[in-house]
């Protein structure tokens, strides 16, 4: 456990570092931050709209956002969380404004798990991914973002906390609860225990 | 069977959000306790083989990375330097003083304003019509008119009479002028 809560301060120093060559006008700064997490971000905004073409409108959205914004990111705070604070925001006010809530949960398959890019990922990945797909469509869409931003974000609770605007055990709750419903989703599909 | 502290406890000690005294009281309870074994070990499975990277992240298309590095690679348009001045947080505070000072004062002008005309007709009323009243009286003595005066409810009509006739207007600021030929 050590080594993990290490690797993610190393991570942190670096993203620093990134952040710093941004700011400085470098490009090897946005490049570097947007090269590391760019898959994360857009896997997040795929799995939350269901569309990919919508969610690569909103990465760049994410990206240009942070751009404004750079000068209110707190330093001490882990750059993925920020990051995907905004993601998350965006999402929420594309919902809000287009109202295409009920298109993208009958539409997430045809995009999903394509994995155009990624060419060399084997059979299996590819199945697990759509079973992981069907399963997240089941959940609630408070359950699903607390899920995406833990496990695809790696947010800590209490920054999914403060991004959803909830108490954390109400996160927690929400998270037990996800992981529950995709077990038994995984289950019903015979994959877990594997 | 349940146990609550998987949900309070176990899934911040996996995301590594316990401090050292959590950590050491939950990995004792978890010994203990089957249900939080279970859940545990279930979730570490279920993160090692299928929540990980090659499950759960997607890779945009070429075309939009190129678009996204060649947008956001120039210079973020506040920097660090730029303090809070630049913060839009402070724009927005500077925004709304400006507007709570303006409508803090145009609140109090009307209010005093109003208050001049209606809630305290009397004091103005009473001012300017005794006053007026006091020099109708010297002169209908000195002209021997007054028993005609007399005769005029107008002296013998309380100072009220006017306040009620009178309605106020905010652009004399409190100042009321009454015709008493008129009356």
């Amino acid at each position: 456990m050590d080594d993990i809560i290490k690797q993610q301060a190393d991570d942190q120093k670096e993203d620093q570092v990134f952040f710093d060559l941004w700011l400085k006008g470098d490009q090897r700064g946005f490049s570097g931050l947007y090269n590391r997490y760019k898959n994360r971000v857009f896997g997040f905004l795929v799995r939350m709209t269901g569309d990919r073409e919508i969610a690569e409108d909103l990465l760049q959205d994410t990206f240009l956002a942070a751009m404004r914004n750079a000068n209110q990111f707190d330093r001490q705070r882990n750059f993925l969380s920020w990051i995907f604070g905004i993601a998350h925001k965006r999402t929420i006010d594309y919902f809000r404004h287009v109202k295409v809530e009920n298109e993208h949960q009958a539409d997430t398959d045809k995009s999903v798990g394509r994995g155009a890019n990624t060419p060399d990922v084997d059979f299996s990945n590819m199945q697990v991914r759509g079973y992981i797909n069907e399963a997240l469509k089941t959940l609630d869409p408070m359950q699903r973002e607390v899920f995406l931003l833990r496990e695809v974000g790696d947010v800590p609770f209490k920054e999914i906390a403060q991004i959803m605007n909830c108490p954390i055990n109400t996160a927690l709750g929400r998270m037990r609860l996800a992981l529950k419903n995709i077990r038994k989703e995984l289950k019903r599909n015979g994959l877990h225990g594997l | 069977m349940d146990c609550n502290k998987w949900q309070e406890e176990g899934l911040l000690y996996v995301s590594h959000e316990l401090d050292a005294a959590q950590v050491a009281t939950y990995e004792n309870h978890v010994q203990g306790c089957t249900v939080c074994q279970d859940e545990l070990s279930n979730y570490l499975h279920d993160k090692k083989s299928f929540f990980h990277a090659d499950v759960l992240c997607e890779a945009p298309s070429p075309a939009i990375d190129d678009k996204i590095i060649a947008a956001c690679s120039r210079l973020p348009r506040a920097t660090h330097g730029a303090g809070i001045f630049a913060s839009v947080w402070f724009k927005r505070a500077l925004i709304s003083s400006v507007f709570l000072i303006f409508g803090t004062t145009a609140g109090v002008y009307f209010t005093m304003n109003y208050y001049n005309g209606t809630a305290n007709p009397a004091g103005f009323a009473l001012s300017k019509a005794s006053a007026n009243m006091a020099s109708r009286v010297d002169l209908a003595k000195s002209a021997d008119s007054m028993q005609a005066l007399k005769k005029d409810s107008l002296i013998k009509k309380p100072v009220e009479h006017f306040a009620n006739r009178l309605r106020p207007n905010p652009s004399t600021r409190g100042i009321i002028t009454v015709d008493l030929k008129k009356e």
